[in-house]
């Protein structure tokens, strides 16, 4: 099975890039599991950047939601950075952008999250 | 009344034909409802997508009839499966035997978190009605989350969202409308 993030680290921030246009239910499983193989490799928080994803379905909003329970769990978090207007209207309309934390620019993102 | 127009797709339960199938419906939408605006079409984008990913997960036999009207300034969406009739789990015991026998005079929580709960009202024997309600936060982040989102953003992208169960055929009929 092919890679569903690509993870490069800038500023020791580990930067996840999903790797296809539409993240759905095909999709959830695998990010859950990488995405806490990254944060148990890093020990630090990820940001999830969906540059290049076009659409998510609930599938996949769930498993990043049950990531980020993995996540606080080992005092980390998870925040979205680039999501386009219909993945941002996504989290708004179930209220999900009252959980993550959603940047429209790395370099703020990084200032946050660097240790 | 008044049909200005009506569409059927067939949909097999394939999660790479989703977007096929939602790019066939837009097709339609932008022929039928001239100008329509991006907000109208991440709404339908929203439905259409969350519609056929449930009958992904849950219909049976038979492939999923996805049907499209507009009537009297609405859009209306409607899915028909073969599927297992509608359950989930909710506060309280409730028995979904469809036709039901025993009908609930207020409404069902089904789930809820620290933002927000989604809710059915039984109109019918065989019939649901789904709502939503928000919820204020504090200062803090939340930390009470639901990871089930289906249903919950069908019934916030729509003006109009409900289950049928046609016990004749026993066929899941879930139905979304819009307001244009």
């Amino acid at each position: 099975m092919s890679k569903l993030l690509e993870i490069t680290q800038e500023q020791n921030v580990p930067i996840a890039r999903i790797l296809v246009q539409e993240a759905n239910l095909s999709h959830a499983g695998q990010l859950k599991d990488e995405l806490i193989a990254a944060l148990d490799r890093y020990g630090n928080s990820v940001l999830v950047d969906f540059g290049g994803v076009n659409y998510v379905d609930s599938s996949f909003l769930g498993a990043l939601v049950s990531s980020l329970k993995y996540a606080v769990s080992k005092k980390l978090d998870i925040a979205v950075l680039n999501p386009n207007k219909d993945i941002s209207d996504l989290f708004a309309l179930i209220r999900l952008d009252k959980v993550f934390k959603i940047y429209l620019d790395k370099e703020e993102a990084l200032t946050k999250y660097r240790k | 009344m008044q049909l200005t127009a009506q569409h059927t797709l067939i949909f097999q339960h394939l999660p790479d034909q989703v977007h096929p199938t939602w790019q066939a419906v837009a097709a339609f939408v932008q022929q039928h409802i001239p100008g329509a605006g991006r907000s109208l079409i991440f709404k339908i984008k929203v439905i259409v997508t969350e519609l056929l990913t449930n009958s992904i997960k849950h219909a049976g036999h038979g492939p999923t009839k996805l049907s499209l009207a507009i009537n009297e300034g609405r859009l209306i969406i409607q899915k028909t499966d073969a599927g297992t009739a509608f359950s989930a789990s909710a506060e309280e015991d409730i028995k979904w035997e469809w036709p039901l026998t025993i009908i609930p005079h207020h409404p069902i929580k089904l789930y809820a978190d620290m933002l927000t709960g989604l809710f059915v009202t039984v109109t019918s024997p065989h019939s649901l009605h789904f709502f939503s309600e928000d919820y204020e936060i504090g200062a803090d982040a939340p930390t009470v989350i639901s990871e089930h989102y289906g249903l919950m953003m069908i019934c916030r992208a729509c003006d109009n969202f409900t289950y049928h169960f046609d016990a004749v055929t026993r066929h899941n009929i879930f139905t979304a409308i819009i307001n244009l």
